[in-house]
């Protein structure tokens, strides 16, 4: 009898663990597409939803360059870029959108347990996007100015459990990461490369609780911009080319 | 001193064309006619652009615009120059399905005015990858869909165009092609004038050529249409609309379904329709045929005019109680005139995709036939000028139906069945079935059989105040056959031969 309630507690603990590990799904099974050409938006967009709907896990992307649009993070579903593989930003300013105002192409607003992972890159195509937004401006087809256009590559607002992991953050058009009002946000060996002036590699706004680790911030400008009250920020073996460390106070 | 008369010409010729509706280049909203570009976003862009400024024209020159789908706007045309493709996406997920029309298409308007798609460029829904890849989806758990005969349900495949309660629409010289679904819908629009398009739509299952729901002031000419499904299509899906005041001339119809067809679903009605010089040919099932199956209103409807080569089946109207949900279905003052039909031994659409599903057999020729209920009577049809030539040989050793009172009520009335030609099965005619009928007239009709047939030309059950004036029966071997046989009817005869 004892041995019988031990079994179904047993059995009953593993499957409770299962379901805390987060399940993968290729993206082969939405469709996606790596030939750097196909553009992956709603795909992509399906699968976040999809995953977020079964309760989570992590959307895999193996080698390969995938072209999209924005994308909208949902609760519980990690976005996880292994080596050799490659978000691309599409070069077309309206196939971008975000969150209040913070275009981006990864955006969430208020999800809980989200991540970006893995040694891949996501990559902003500066030069070329800026170029759309440009010759759409000059057209008067949009108003304003590029800087009210041009997408971040992570804007994550009101989020909570954040986790941005191993990735390279590349070429981005604006600000690499934009985190507003995030609470616990784990942040580690991410690399930035930007060479551009118009870049920042972090901003960070009304955060309570963030941890950045091991991260590497190739920039020709101050990797980080903090603006609001931002709480708990701890930066440890943050450095830039020049060897210093980044760190809240200038 | 000519010559600045000439540039002075120019200017003001320009400048007149500037005034009329006004160009804009999709190229311009970074469009790109690449194939390959998936121009969503930007295409979206150019239709929103020119709606705020007034309207006009959005212009693709040639090449190939790949897109999921677009909503069209007031005061918008798509101008789609000789050349210029609207390339569907083959992935199911660039495509809408509209919360409110709850299908989905590349091409949507809802509650627009003054919109159209003109010009002489092609949309190409490249149906058949999306529907299988949607299929995979299904399949693989990530889509919801009963797969039911394992093809996604009708909405959860793209059409090329829906436009619902969309107030004048142009839809001129423009080719449609390979939707996923049916092709183009009109929904509950009024003032639809279609012009000059070519349509083939024979990509996948349920690719109808044109659906015109509960439209009303349609005008619809000079088209040609081929499609799996049925090709120049009316339905009612609302109770409390209808399709009205409509005029089809000068078309072209080929279908592995039906030619022109009103139905099957048919729940408000179709009045004061005036059909003229159509012609249905390759056609697997009945040139013209009528449903009130779901309690639609049919009547004052004049088809004049149609050649009917090479098809399974030339007049069908059937009265049946399917979704009526308790609504009379009425089918009456019908007139059809000026008709030659040629009936194959052969299947009219063979290799053609999608070709008609072969059923109900075992069954000889069929009939044209109009059949009503016992409680719901077609009345007032008018037939003249008619001439159909049907193969005959109908073999009573293949199929029989006789004609005493015991086979006769044998005929299974199918009041819930789908509405097709065919279903009854062997029916007891070569020429034509009618049954549950009142004031059917034929007027100067010739019924040619070009092999004896076992059956008589005519049966008529339960049909009161049927005339036949100047009806011919040519038929080898039969001079002294008696070709009409009335049953429970009331039948006058003038000047048969």
């Amino acid at each position: 009898m004892n041995r019988n309630k031990l079994f179904v507690s047993v059995i009953g603990l593993l499957v409770f663990v299962a379901s805390l590990s987060a399940k993968d799904y290729q993206v082969s099974m939405f469709g996606i597409k790596s030939d750097g050409v196909t553009l992956n938006t709603r795909s992509i967009q399906r699968a976040v939803d999809y995953i977020s709907g079964q309760g989570g896990g992590r959307l895999v992307f193996y080698v390969g360059r995938y072209l999209t649009g924005s994308i909208e993070l949902k609760s519980n579903v990690t976005i996880r870029i292994e080596e050799g593989a490659a978000l691309v930003a599409v070069p077309s300013v309206y196939d971008f959108k975000g969150t209040n105002g913070c275009n981006a192409l990864i955006y969430a607003n208020k999800q809980k347990n989200i991540g970006i992972g893995g040694k891949g890159i996501i990559e902003g195509r500066n030069k070329a996007v800026r170029t759309s937004i440009e010759e759409q401006l000059q057209k008067g087809h949009i108003k304003g100015n590029v800087s009210d256009y041009a997408p971040a590559l992570i804007c994550l607002d009101g989020c909570e459990d954040v986790k941005v992991e191993q990735i390279t953050l590349q070429d981005a058009c604006n600000t690499a990461g934009i985190y507003k009002d995030c609470r616990n946000v784990t942040i580690d060996k991410v690399v930035v490369n930007a060479q551009t002036s118009e870049s920042n590699a972090v901003s960070i706004s009304g955060c309570d609780g963030m941890k950045m680790t091991d991260c590497y911030f190739n920039m020709v400008v101050e990797p980080l911009q903090t603006a609001g009250t931002s709480r708990n920020l701890t930066f440890t073996n943050c450095l830039t080319p020049d060897g210093k460390a980044v760190s809240t106070d200038k | 001193m000519n010559r600045y008369k000439f540039f002075f010409l120019c200017v003001g010729l320009l400048c007149g064309m500037h005034l009329s509706a006004k160009d804009y280049y999709a190229t311009d909203f970074g469009v790109k006619a690449d194939g390959r570009t998936l121009n969503t976003n930007s295409i979206q862009k150019g239709i929103d652009f020119v709606n705020e400024q007034g309207g006009g024209r959005l212009v693709f020159t040639t090449g190939n615009y790949l897109t999921g789908t677009i909503y069209l706007k007031s005061n918008v045309t798509l101008h789609l120059e000789e050349g210029a493709t609207l390339l569907g996406s083959t992935n199911p997920w660039d495509y809408e399905k509209d919360s409110y029309i709850r299908w989905m298409s590349m091409i949507f308007a809802v509650k627009q005015q003054n919109i159209g798609i003109t010009g002489k460029g092609t949309i190409n829904g490249r149906g058949f990858q999306t529907a299988n890849n949607m299929v995979d989806y299904i399949q693989r758990g990530i889509y919801e869909d009963p797969l039911k005969l394992s093809r996604p349900n009708e909405t959860n495949r793209p059409q090329n165009i829906y436009f619902r309660e969309c107030e004048n629409v142009t839809i001129k010289d423009i080719t449609l092609r390979d939707p996923a679904s049916w092709n183009q819908t009109y929904d509950q629009c009024k003032n639809l004038y279609v012009d000059g398009i070519h349509v083939d739509s024979k990509s996948y299952w349920n690719n109808d050529g044109i659906d015109i729901v509960d439209c009303d002031g349609v005008v619809l000419k000079n088209s040609f249409i081929d499609a799996a499904d049925d090709a120049l299509c009316f339905k009612s899906h609302d109770a409390n609309s209808m399709c009205q005041n409509v005029v089809v001339e000068n078309c072209v119809g080929r279908s592995s379904a039906s030619g022109l067809k009103f139905g099957t679903v048919s729940r408000g009605g179709f009045r004061n329709f005036k059909v003229k010089d159509i012609k249905i040919y390759d056609t697997y099932r009945s040139a013209i045929t009528f449903a009130a199956v779901d309690g639609a209103l049919i009547e004052n409807i004049e088809v004049d005019g149609v050649r009917s080569i090479h098809t399974g089946n030339v007049i069908y109207l059937r009265i049946g109680d399917r979704w009526s949900a308790g609504k009379r279905p009425v089918m009456k003052n019908i007139t059809i005139k000026n008709v030659y039909a040629e009936i194959p031994m052969d299947k009219p659409d063979a290799g053609y995709n999608y070709e008609g599903p072969i059923e109900d057999l075992p069954r000889n020729i069929s009939p044209a036939s109009i059949v009503g209920l016992p409680d719901y009577k077609i009345q007032n049809v008018t037939l003249q000028n008619i001439e159909i030539v049907s193969p005959g040989g109908g073999n009573p050793y293949y199929a029989y139906r006789g004609l005493t009172p015991a086979e006769l009520d044998s005929i299974p009335e199918m009041v819930t069945s789908y509405p097709e030609f065919s279903q009854f099965k062997e029916l007891p005619a070569w020429g034509f079935y009618i049954r549950h009928a009142e004031g059917i007239t034929f007027d100067n009709v010739t019924f040619k059989a070009l092999k004896k047939d076992y059956r008589p030309a005519i049966v008529t059950d339960d049909a009161q105040g049927v005339t036949f004036k100047d009806v011919r029966f040519i038929e080898p071997e039969s001079e002294e056959k008696q070709q009409i046989f009335p049953y429970k009817s009331e039948v006058k005869q003038t000047g048969l031969k």
